[in-house]
């Protein structure tokens, strides 16, 4: 519901002309971009097909949609194939998820992507 | 005979002592059918010794039985859905679940209940990411560590402690989640 109520706002709002979607705090404070910094600018161009757009944007979000929309998938299908659900949620899967994030951040701000 | 084993954290069965040598499973596995006291590595177990003997032809078997592997993964997933539909009759009347306590030392392993295990609690990890990058919120990493502790735990076998640290992952999204509605009105302000 909620995740649908966003797509639908995404779709019709362009956040580099909207004053108040959320900005970034981090990027205001520090100067440097954030993991996320751009997703909102992407998740719009790439609701309207524009690809390319979007991954100027930000390109991390091709990663981590799927990846969001897989752990999704797999939670919602907990109760039918609990052995997938016990292989997929384990340490290893967050410390992946957290050094993906980081160093993206770190990628970010040193190629400047 | 109906046997359970016990194998990365989860409870699987009732399996027969022909499908056994299918598991990915050792002589240190746990294991559980009707007639034993508790849990006990599938090597000790009179039963499912034999299957684990230092000569046991178990890869063989495996090998062998690779063919009808599908058959039976089919089959066990249905025997899981009977069992957790036994568990949620069984435990629909009380409220909470008491787990059993795991006491593990390097020879023995057992479990005193012959419950099956609790769920996992949850992790909470899409909210995280989501939150991580939505709100664009470096706070976010903080409750997919936090989760990564609740997974950890299970593994552990550290069930209480494990829930402590759901709830505390919660707690985490929730404040990430006010934080990021909180910087709205900020930039209502540094767009004025």
């Amino acid at each position: 519901m909620v995740v649908a109520a966003l797509i639908v706002l995404y779709f019709f709002i362009d956040p580099a002309q909207f004053p108040f979607a959320p900005k970034c705090l981090f990027h205001e404070l520090t100067g440097y971009d954030c993991p996320g910094c751009g997703s909102q600018r992407a998740l719009h161009a790439l609701l309207h097909g524009r690809l390319s757009e979007a991954w100027s944007f930000n390109p991390f979000i091709f990663i981590i949609i799927p990846v969001a929309v897989a752990l999704g998938l797999i939670e919602a299908g907990r109760s039918r194939y609990p052995r997938i659900y016990k292989k997929v949620y384990r340490p290893p899967t967050f410390i992946l998820i957290i050094i993906l994030i980081i160093g993206w951040t770190i990628l970010r701000n040193i190629v400047g992507l | 005979m109906k046997i359970w084993v016990h194998i990365d954290g989860c409870q699987l069965g009732p399996y027969t002592i022909e499908q056994l040598p299918l598991m990915e499973m050792d002589a240190t596995t746990p294991v559980w059918y009707d007639g034993l006291s508790h849990w006990t590595p599938a090597g000790q177990a009179p039963a499912t010794a034999s299957l684990f003997a230092p000569t046991s032809p178990e890869t063989i078997l495996r090998e062998e039985a690779s063919a009808t592997n599908e058959d039976l993964e089919a089959e066990m997933h249905e025997n899981e859905a009977e069992i957790q539909e036994r568990v949620q009759d069984d435990v629909a009347p009380s409220t909470t679940p008491t787990p059993g306590s795991w006491t593990s030392s390097s020879s023995t392993i057992s479990y005193r209940s012959d419950e099956p295990l609790p769920e996992c609690p949850p992790t909470y990890l899409i909210w995280s990411i989501l939150l991580t990058l939505c709100c664009c919120n470096p706070l976010g990493l903080i409750p997919i560590i936090t989760g990564a502790r609740v997974s950890s735990k299970y593994n552990n076998m550290d069930f209480e402690g494990a829930k402590r640290a759901s709830v505390t992952t919660e707690w985490w999204v929730i404040i990430c989640f006010v934080v990021g509605l909180m910087m709205i009105p900020f930039n209502i302000i540094m767009f004025l």
